[in-house]
């Protein structure tokens, strides 16, 4: 695991309490290279609500599915029924959420996330297209590149390599029926 | 049936050369991913899910068991020599393991967890051998409310009793039953949530859920902290246990495995509590107390081979009644279902090849195990030189292209996307997936079995009380359910006069 000071917390304090009196501390493990600070109050009241909202939702959408009795169940009484447990959860988590561990605030790491997923995104609208060959090389070679700032050496090498071996395992050896370009 | 015949029945299984290759590969990945940070081994194992579609059930489990068990291996060669906890389940292993590689003991604090590793596990599989029939066949006169109440309350001391906060727990396996509800109903054969998708109608599928959530998710999650090593570690020296190392953790080894493996069994209980629980009770009955966090070997010796022998004993539960303990069992239980075999009292009897051939498996990978980790612990560590940078990518695109070629779908990729995006949010926000995907795999069921006893008790939720087995149940599950918070209330406090400072220094 790459986060051996929250990993060492969670397991040791199952309530999380010790995380929030001292939420930092980077240096078991000399890894953490960016800081990941906790969030403000406003976390704690999203990450409270979140859930709720999901629960409600469900809940109205299985009313119309019909509760029918206890005697006999509908298709909407066991969802009903969870969607507000979920909700009374939410609503115990907001009450509670400053004795919550705190949630953490989303750094400038945080663009890694956002460019990683639009570009598996791209991938998959590119992969009927084109295959999976081009994408593939694409995309390792941003991850490597521009996400993990490795040289250029590394990033073609790696990409073009890894994108062959995939070839291999995937097509040759596996014979999936990926859309793929290079027909050996 | 005799159970030492079912036993060796399940060798001819194991000596399959396919099976042997599949638990020797399951239990090298293990190990690997033990070491390396970044994934463990439910991201894993979740990854691979797509991998083990082509393979028969038996080899296709006895590989995933292999990198659980493997894991637990791995994560203590970087709690020893690098003060990073692979896993979870040896983070206690940081106390003493790296104090003694600071003294340049680091080649027995790794011996002795390895011999113990191997003891715990072996014990715990003979335990797991002759328990488990013993479960399966009272488990069989179970019926729809003695299932609801087991699934209910398997549930909840899971989202009670793992890492993080119990509350944000609950939200999130009340949330992995509401997504279990997504599909076509079952009784009334109506279509439930499926916002006019004709993707949706039969439901969400299991692989791209798991995959999403724990692998994706995980990866993303650590895109955000991306690592910069600078690994100085300490000499390892070699790989080998005195006499009198072995003679001062004998007790601890015993006292491990007996503990390991009861709390493995317990739904949350599993291997990252077996472990700490070790460690808490070597102090308490150490006679020199003050060695502990200074490099004692009983400290090492107790937990590693505690949480191998809870690693093992958890499948217990999974084999028999169809529950899984923790979220690796979550997803084997998934890899089950997909390989057409349910897990449950019938399992033993529909499915003896799988049941026995998976039990048996585990004496082999354990011995490939004892042997890869003695000498070829330079190996290894060697391995930790690779930069997450490079894995990360690689990763996810077996991820992705892994997850398209189980139903050939494109809609399944835009799904362990979204599942990723929101198993990131999710650990930002400090939720646990892990009860998720538990609540996920047994919600289908759970349904099923609660409005069945509705209809047996005529409405009334009285009877889940007034059956003998299932008020039973519920009363065995409270009790044990107290005795678990108890215990680790006792545990949480042992760390705090560990001198955890020295450790962190």
């Amino acid at each position: 695991m790459n986060r051996p000071a929250r990993t060492t917390d969670d397991a040791m304090r199952p309530d999380g309490s010790r995380r929030s009196e001292t939420p930092e501390r980077p240096e078991a493990g000399e890894e953490a290279s960016e800081e990941i600070r906790p969030a403000g109050a406003w976390a704690s009241v999203v990450a409270a609500l979140a859930p709720g909202v999901f629960g409600a939702a469900m809940a109205i959408m299985a009313l119309s599915l019909g509760l029918g009795r206890l005697s006999e169940p509908g298709a909407g009484l066991w969802p009903f029924a969870l969607g507000v447990l979920l909700v009374a959860v939410s609503v115990a988590l907001l009450t509670t959420r400053r004795r919550q561990a705190a949630c953490e605030s989303f750094g400038r790491g945080g663009w890694s996330v956002v460019l990683g997923a639009v570009s598996l995104v791209a991938f998959i609208m590119l992969l009927p297209l084109v295959g999976f060959e081009i994408p593939t090389v694409v995309l390792i070679a941003l991850w490597l590149k521009v996400i993990g700032g490795e040289g250029w050496r590394t990033t073609v090498a790696v990409s073009v390599l890894a994108t062959a071996g995939f070839h291999a395992l995937f097509v040759l050896a596996l014979g999936v029926s990926i859309p793929h370009l290079i027909a050996i | 049936m005799d159970v030492l015949s079912s036993i060796l029945g399940g060798f001819d299984v194991v000596f399959q050369p396919v099976n042997l290759a599949y638990c020797f590969a399951g239990v090298l990945i293990g190990m690997l991913i033990g070491v390396l940070p970044g994934l463990g081994p439910v991201a894993t194992i979740s990854i691979l899910l797509p991998i083990t579609y082509g393979l028969e059930p038996a080899t296709a489990i006895i590989m995933l068991a292999g990198i659980f068990y493997g894991a637990q291996y791995g994560g203590t060669i970087t709690s020893v020599l690098l003060r990073l906890p692979g896993e979870s389940t040896t983070v206690v292993t940081v106390f003493d393991g790296y104090q003694m590689a600071l003294r340049g003991r680091a080649g027995a604090a790794l011996g002795i967890a390895a011999v113990g590793s191997f003891v715990g596990g072996t014990v715990s599989i003979l335990g797991l051998s002759f328990l488990a029939p013993v479960v399966a066949e009272f488990a069989l006169d179970f019926g729809p409310p003695e299932y609801a109440v087991l699934t209910l309350l398997g549930i909840l001391l899971v989202s009670t009793l793992g890492t993080g906060s119990p509350l944000k727990s609950l939200a999130v396996a009340v949330a992995g039953l509401l997504l279990a509800t997504v599909g076509r109903d079952t009784f009334t054969g109506m279509g439930r949530f499926i916002l006019g998708s004709d993707n949706l109608a039969d439901g969400i599928d299991f692989v791209p859920l798991a995959m999403g959530l724990f692998g994706v998710g995980e990866i993303l999650y650590d895109l955000e902290r991306r690592a910069r090593e600078k690994l100085t570690m300490p000499a390892i020296g070699k790989v080998w246990i005195s006499r009198l190392d072995w003679i001062r953790s004998r007790a601890a080894i015993a006292r491990g495995t007996v503990l390991g493996f009861v709390i493995g069994i317990l739904p949350g209980g599993g291997a990252a509590l077996s472990s700490m629980l070790s460690y808490a009770v070597e102090k308490r009955v150490s006679k020199t107390p003050k060695e502990f966090g200074r490099g004692a070997i009983e400290g090492v010796a107790g937990p590693e081979t505690a949480n191998n022998a809870a690693a093992t004993s958890s499948f217990i539960p999974l084999l028999t009644l169809g529950l899984p303990a923790n979220a690796t069992m979550a997803v084997i239980f998934g890899a089950l279902l997909l390989q057409g075999v349910t897990p449950g009292p019938q399992m033993i009897t529909e499915h003896p090849d799988v049941f026995w051939g998976v039990i048996d498996s585990m004496w082999i990978g354990n011995i490939f195990l004892l042997v890869m980790s003695v000498p070829l612990v330079g190996l290894f560590i060697r391995i930790l030189r690779v930069r997450a940078t490079i894995l990360a990518p690689i990763t996810i695109m077996i991820t992705m292209i892994g997850v398209y070629t189980v139903n050939n779908s494109l809609f399944d990729m835009y799904l362990v996307i979204g599942f990723g995006i929101i198993g990131y949010l999710m650990k930002k926000f400090g939720f646990e997936p892990g009860p998720l995907v538990l609540a996920f795999v047994l919600g289908g069921q759970m349904e099923t079995a609660f409005r069945q006893s509705l209809r047996l008790f005529d409405g009334s939720p009285a009877g889940f009380f007034t059956r003998p087995i299932s008020g039973t149940l519920l009363a065995a599950m409270v009790v044990g359910g107290i005795l678990l918070v108890a215990l680790r209330r006792r545990t949480t406090v042992a760390p705090d006069d560990a001198p955890v400072e020295e450790v962190r220094r």
